[in-house]
């Protein structure tokens, strides 16, 4: 073999030599940066330099699909507009995983419920293309559904770019019925995914264990017995009263009382073909009103003006005994930082009325709005909030002990260990309670906030003392007259 | 096709070149923020270039992220940072700051674990103050934190004493084009050898088989 050097080679032997060591010295002055992407390290590597250790395999194989999957879109800007509730505050805290793997900026809002909604809800009806992914709550559905793009496009939009693992069918069931789907009732064919289950918030009973055991006895297992528990717990002069309550919310008067209303058998709404009907006069919802008033006699008289956030205070604050709230309470009440009651606060499902014990469930998804223009980018990232492997993380986390709405998750040896131990009993209670599906909810319905004020004023108005009959049938009307609730 | 293939090569050459000019460090450093309250902690990543020929702009690419509060405080309203730039002897060359309502989007609530950034910056020293051939980059970094009521809402606004951090020294060089030297050195050397070979070849037969 001849290899003759002529002056063309000469010329192209030495640019290309060249060239080469011009970019060995760029990829050795340019192999650190603050921007996303692993650049040449792996997934492991970047996130450790970031503090980011012991992550779950499933969480760093998804995140090694990202990282290549990501590509074609890194460097772009998504915004996100969540509420600030305990699940979307623990996906903040993680955040940095998805951007220094993908690349991808995603800026995350995060509000209060109020706030949430009308920020997202003004944008979203003046057209502006502000968020690509949104939160919605379950029964605010319908105000947001015609500006969502439909889950099952975007999967065949974006097969390509879809977690191998992924599965719709493996979100929890009650999260699928009541948050995925619309309308809530209908032929199969007719109800479209719209949100990608994001948290299932359910209330539970928050009780402290020492003072019931004070009291020598475990707490009750029915309303009625319930109710004497209070007044046995209730000691104002000694700085304890038993219970508080969430009258001084809307929603949080609405759905604190309706664990009563499905356990005594009744619902306030009857979702029928097309239409919501309102149907809260009847016999069980009048009974759930009288016991629900009952309780007044042992509540902080501040429960009127109280929320959710308010009972969650008062509980960690040593000042009531039990109450009913929101799950995602829970880890705040064993954080030495915020609570005066660490490892006295224990958790069991609410009391049963003649149908059951019921909880109420007020799950949220993930909307990816129409008018977004990066929808593949957020389609990235809204796989990634809800992938088992990051949910894993989030229910792991002390400070969040979310629950995961993977049944995989479930299925995990990391989280079937953890809810054995004290520490998460509460995610443990409401897996009991999902499983068994025996959940109240309220559908999906337009003008929810007119509905929900109604609604709360008449609770208000019953609790103060007024005929639990008389207001069921006051209630109902009003409530009529805001209708029909057609979707 | 040699002579398209010598044209790509200096295309690539030329490319390599911007890109190496633009060559980078990064610094991420943990800032804490302290009061009566407790304390708050942030990561504050830097990229700055490592060296920036006098009379030039310094560009710095930062990302803050809030780690942790203390206990009784829920979320941040308002962030900023000053980029200070001295001479080695304590002369300030520039001042510059940055505030998280700079950004397009404003986040009336910055929770734990809130990204702000990437966010690029430029900053133009007083060359004039100071002859000297390098320059430091001080972040100065002060939040408006909410601490809760004794009810537990969050409303009392709190300023913890500004923390100060030195980031890192950029090199001034003299002459914009510094990077081209090493790289010419190591062209000319390479375009050499292949010269000597070229002449090698010619003279010695052997070497062609």
């Amino acid at each position: 073999m001849t290899f003759k050097i002529n002056r063309r080679r000469f010329l192209t032997i030495a640019f290309s030599s060249a060239a080469a060591a011009a970019l060995g010295l760029y990829v050795l002055t340019n192999t650190g940066g603050s921007g996303g992407g692993t650049k040449g390290r792996t997934v492991k590597d970047l996130l450790s330099s970031l503090g980011r250790n012991d992550l779950n395999p499933r969480y760093l194989a998804f995140l090694e699909w990202l990282s290549e999957t990501s590509r074609p879109v890194a460097s772009s800007k998504i915004y996100i507009a969540l509420m600030a509730e305990s699940t979307g505050l623990a996906l903040q805290r993680i955040e940095r995983d998805f951007y220094f793997v993908s690349g991808i900026d995603a800026k995350m809002d995060l509000s209060p419920y109020p706030v949430h909604l009308s920020k997202t809800l003004s944008a979203l009806s003046v057209g502006t293309a502000i968020h690509d992914l949104i939160a919605v709550e379950s029964f605010d559905q319908t105000l947001y559904r015609p500006y969502l793009a439909d889950i099952d496009r975007l999967l065949e939009r974006y097969k390509d770019y879809t977690f191998d693992m992924f599965r719709l069918d493996d979100f929890l069931k009650p999260s699928l019925e009541l948050t995925c789907y619309y309308p809530p009732l209908g032929p199969k064919e007719e109800r479209i995914p719209t949100l990608l289950p994001f948290s299932a918030p359910t209330m539970i009973r928050f009780y402290r264990a020492d003072l019931y055991e004070r009291l020598g006895r475990p707490p009750g297992k029915t309303w009625e017995e319930h109710v004497e528990d209070l007044k046995d717990l209730h000691d104002p002069a000694g700085g304890t009263f038993a219970t508080a309550m969430q009258l001084g919310s809307d929603v949080g008067a609405v759905t604190e009382f309706n664990n009563l209303v499905f356990s005594y058998g009744g619902r306030l709404f009857e979702v029928s073909e097309r239409e919501i009907v309102p149907v809260m006069d009847s016999a069980e919802v009048v009974e759930a009103l009288e016991v629900y008033s009952r309780m007044r006699a042992y509540a902080d008289p501040a429960s009127i003006s109280y929320d959710w956030d308010a009972v969650a205070n008062a509980m960690r604050r040593n000042r009531i005994a039990a109450a009913l709230l929101w799950q995602d309470f829970t880890w705040m009440m064993d954080d030495p930082e915020r609570s005066m009651v660490v490892g006295k606060v224990r958790y069991q499902r609410n009391p049963a009325g003649p149908s059951g014990s019921f909880h109420q469930f007020v799950g949220d998804g993930l909307g990816l709005t129409r008018n977004s223009r990066n929808q593949l980018e957020s389609w990235l990232w809204l796989q990634w909030a809800t992938e088992v492997g990051t949910r894993i993380e989030l229910m792991l986390d002390r400070r969040a002990l979310s629950i995961p709405v993977r049944r995989s998750a479930f299925d995990d040896d990391l989280v079937k260990n953890a809810i054995e131990r004290r520490e998460y009993e509460s995610v443990k209670v409401v897996k009991e309670v999902l499983d068994s599906n025996e959940v109240a909810y309220i559908p999906p319905m337009s003008k929810a906030n007119q509905v929900m004020f109604v609604l709360a004023r008449y609770i208000r108005s019953a609790w103060a003392g007024r005929d639990p009959r008389t207001v069921a049938k006051e209630m109902k009307e009003e409530v009529e007259a805001l209708g029909p609730f057609t979707y | 096709m040699g002579r398209s293939l010598t044209r790509l090569t200096a295309l690539i050459l030329i490319s390599a070149i911007v890109n190496i000019v633009s060559g980078s460090i990064v610094t991420t450093v943990r800032v804490q923020l302290d009061d009566a309250i407790g304390r708050s902690e942030y990561l504050l990543i830097v990229e700055m270039p490592g060296e920036v020929p006098r009379g030039d702009p310094i560009n710095l690419t930062f990302t803050l992220i809030l780690e942790r509060l203390p206990s009784l405080k829920h979320y941040s309203g308002y962030i900023s940072l000053t980029f200070t730039l001295m001479s080695p002897d304590g002369r300030t060359l520039a001042r510059h700051t940055v505030t998280n309502k700079a950004e397009a989007y404003k986040v009336d609530y910055i929770y734990p674990g809130y990204r702000w950034g990437p966010f690029t910056t430029s900053i133009m020293p007083d060359y004039s103050i100071s002859a000297s051939d390098s320059i430091k980059v001080i972040v100065t970094l002060e939040s408006e934190e909410y601490a809760e009521d004794p009810l537990g809402i969050p409303v009392i606004p709190t300023r913890p004493s500004p923390a100060v951090v030195e980031i890192g020294t950029v090199k001034v060089s003299s002459y914009r084009w510094s990077y081209v030297v090493p790289l010419m050195l190591i062209t000319i050397g390479l375009l050499l050898t292949s010269w000597t070979a070229l002449l090698l070849s010619k003279r010695y037969k052997w070497l062609h088989t």
